[in-house]
């Protein structure tokens, strides 16, 4: 996912917008249109790594835009806005996890009209048979600095931990994924080339 | 597996298609509305760095002190203090000192406290603890980053806001246990396999596409898909209950009239859908059951018949057969067993004196039977596989001598899990009236103009409603259901508590408390909404607390 020069300007301006209560021409809320096309796709990806299924991943990203019109105006000019924005979408999808996976006392849920796995599925398995070993805030990390190419800077603000607990986390991760598929830990040189690479 | 394996699969992700872009914002749009006074956008500053180790200006002038204060034998003594002082800070932050010689250690502790992070021995001790193989020295922002990091891991005082003092707390329970013989099992009375009611279907249809009123009350809804989903809504001009099938957008697939049935309730079956409600004859009021299909088609109706009055307390689906749970007389209990055919196989009334009037809240599976959870109440009883009511336990606030207590408490959830009960009480103070949100209703009285909408997990309204709230957890052995050990989390927004198992068979224990308050001029009213986690508890099968709390402020940044 490429993010642009510039594109951190125009989604403060978007925030900045949203927070004032701004309308455009057409009455609609200034800024949402800009912030869907720069980050929906970010967050419906971080959403459906955090909550495993589409269905739910698209109830965040709903949930997520309605909650930053509601907060935008919290959001402080000169800070990571994607940072900020990817941070109430995480809570938004932990949210959802942590109803979803509320014990029933009445088993309720039955695969009602809901379609089964289809082709479209599919696509993901490797994804999944990757990720599957993985907690859901390990996940994240590693989503976040290999697919959408977050410094660890940006991560660290998006899930409110040092640098150094960022790096760590990220490390862990990628040495249970290793582990896990059979190849050895990393080792220190590695580690360290990478992480000093990004403190620079 | 190599980071380019691993972004190789991680460009599946592009295949995640986003919804309509029109449909999102439009929905979006709904919470910006026009005419609602806004604040002023408050103050709130960033959320405070951890702080870095702070000196202790004292100890660095009793340390010169004892350095170049009296001579001779005060040295042996400056090494012993130095040498105690690196130690215990090496024990505090769970830092092993293994490699470094004794003056090391000193100069290590005050590389670290004076936040240098100069001495290549600091940065191997860090990456030796944390596992790292030191492949070379460390600049000081590695090293100083590092120790960050480590800092981040260490386990914290718990915070305010539980307690684990089971004697104390257990004390103040009263705990009691009833064992019931044998239940008499009624034979079924009486079964209607023809409709229990004919209404006219197309009539009623044509009645309700006549209907005049708009919207509908939603009553019960069931069996939410993506893209479909069931409700009985009473039509203020027919004045009937109707079954439909929506399609998203209130678009009606089909209805049919369940208009006789008196607390219609809607619940999922497998494949199909279970209306159940009574009927009052003139003698009896019983309990119906129909059951339709996904394409409206009623496959069956069944009438429960275990007595002279009978509501639906629980419905369950659980291997292919239904079962209803049953409030009979006002203080017996049915349970009846159904085929998906509408054949009643099995059913028992357990008649007994203990509890004047049940009603149960919630039905949790159990060693083959259920718990079933007591309505507002501190009680719940203990049914096996069969139906048969076998233990009634009730676990309330009376102190040793007998006087109730001061706190109202009643189960809202328990957990069977590692040979234990997890019971989690709601706890409130007890009031002579009113109720505990009062307090919070008081503030918005007090409150000569009304805010508008506020954001902010810490508001007063909010708080207000917080503190009227406390989740206790008492854990009781699943056999004898004595209480064993007991934690109290206060500021426990009741709907926010929750309670599960992880896989390791630790249990988590969770407080969320609503961080936005929205006010709407055009209802007069506020809402609480939107979640954040407070306290995240995770209690490992042995009964100790794991120091590691995760507190997540909401979203954003908050002062």
């Amino acid at each position: 996912m490429a993010w642009k020069p510039g594109d951190s300007k125009r989604l403060e301006r978007a925030l900045m917008a949203l927070g004032r209560g701004e309308r455009t021409k057409d009455g609609e809320p200034a800024g949402m249109s800009e912030l869907y096309d720069l980050m929906a796709q970010t967050i419906l990806t971080a959403a459906y790594v955090i909550t495993g299924n589409r269905e739910d991943a698209e109830d965040v990203l709903q949930d997520t835009l309605m909650e930053i019109i509601l907060d935008a105006h919290l959001y402080r000019p000169r800070t990571n806005p994607r940072a900020w924005v990817l941070t109430v979408a995480r809570h938004t999808a932990l949210d959802a996890v942590r109803k979803r996976n509320r014990r029933a006392t009445v088993s309720e849920e039955a695969a009602f009209d809901m379609p089964a796995p289809s082709d479209a599925e599919g696509e993901f398995a490797a994804l999944w048979d990757m990720l599957a070993v993985l907690k859901p805030e390990e996940r994240e990390i590693v989503v976040l600095r290999l697919y959408h190419c977050l410094s660890y800077i940006e991560i660290a603000e998006t899930l409110h931990v040092s640098v150094a607990a960022a790096q760590k986390r990220y490390q862990r991760a990628l040495d249970k994924l290793r582990e896990y598929h059979g190849v050895p830990k990393s080792t220190s040189a590695e580690k360290q080339k990478g992480d000093r690479h990004e403190r620079e | 597996m190599k980071e380019n394996e691993i972004k190789t699969r991680l460009q599946a992700l592009d295949g995640l298609t986003l919804p309509p872009k029109s449909q999102m914002l439009r929905r979006a749009a709904v919470y910006q509305s026009s005419g609602i006074t806004r604040l002023d956008p408050p103050a709130y500053t960033l959320p405070k760095p951890r702080p870095a180790f702070v000196r202790s200006p004292l100890a660095v002038i009793i340390t010169l002190l004892i350095l170049f204060g009296i001579a001779g034998g005060t040295i042996l003594g400056a090494d012993l203090y130095t040498y105690g002082k690196a130690s215990a800070f090496f024990e505090e932050y769970g830092l092993s000192a293994e490699g470094l010689k004794r003056d090391e250690l000193w100069d290590v502790y005050r590389d670290i406290t004076t936040g240098k992070f100069e001495l290549p021995a600091t940065g191997q001790m860090l990456q030796s603890n944390m596992g790292i193989t030191p492949s070379g020295p460390l600049s000081a922002g590695e090293a100083e980053s590092l120790w960050e990091g480590w800092k981040e891991d260490q386990p914290s005082d718990p915070p305010e806001g539980i307690l684990s003092s089971p004697h104390d707390i257990v004390r103040h329970i009263s705990f009691t246990h009833t064992r019931f013989p044998e239940q008499i099992a009624n034979t079924v009375r009486y079964q209607m396999r023809t409709p229990c009611f004919e209404p006219n279907i197309e009539a009623e249809k044509a009645a309700l596409a006549a209907s005049a009123s708009n919207p509908m009350l939603p009553q019960w809804d069931a069996g939410k898909s993506a893209e479909f989903y069931y409700s009985v809504r009473y039509d203020s001009y027919t004045g009937r209950q109707y079954l439909f099938k929506f399609k998203k957008g209130e678009t009606v697939i089909w209805s049919y009239p369940v208009g006789d049935l008196q607390m219609a309730r809607l619940h999922v079956a497998g494949e199909y859908i279970a209306v159940t409600g009574s009927t009052e004859g003139a003698q009896h009021k019983d309990i119906h059951v129909l059951l339709f299909s996904q394409d409206g088609e009623l496959c069956w109706q069944t009438v429960l018949d275990n007595g002279d009055n009978e509501s639906v307390s629980q419905f369950l689906y659980e291997d292919h057969l239904i079962k209803v749970i049953s409030k009979v007389d006002f203080k017996n209990i049915g349970y009846t067993v159904l085929d998906m055919e509408g054949n009643i196989l099995h059913n028992v009334v357990n008649q007994q004196d203990v509890v004047p009037n049940v009603s149960f809240s919630s039905a949790i599976p159990f060693k083959s039977g259920y718990i079933l959870i007591s309505y507002m109440g501190t009680d719940f009883f203990i049914m096996d596989k069969n139906g048969t009511v076998t233990d009634y336990c009730d676990y309330s606030d009376e102190q040793a001598n007998g006087d109730a207590g001061d706190e109202d408490l009643r189960i809202v959830d328990i957990l069977p899990a590692n040979n234990r009960l997890y019971i989690r009480f709601e706890v409130t103070d007890k009031r002579e009236h009113g109720r505990p949100i009062d307090p919070a209703l008081d503030l918005i009285q007090e409150t000569d103009t009304f805010p508008g909408i506020a954001f902010s997990p810490y508001n007063d309204i909010i708080m207000a409603v917080r503190k009227a709230y406390r989740s206790l957890l008492l854990v009781c052995d699943a056999d004898t259901f004595e209480p064993i050990a007991a934690y109290q989390m206060n500021d426990a927004y009741p709907s926010s508590v929750d309670l599960s198992q992880n896989s390791d068979g630790s249990i988590v224990w969770t407080s969320g408390a609503p961080y936005v308050t929205t006010y709407s001029p055009y209802t007069s009213a506020y809402t609480l909404s939107g979640t954040s986690y407070d306290y995240v508890y995770t209690i490992r099968p042995d009964g100790t607390v794991e120091d590691n709390v995760y507190v997540y402020i909401g979203s954003g940044y908050f002062g």
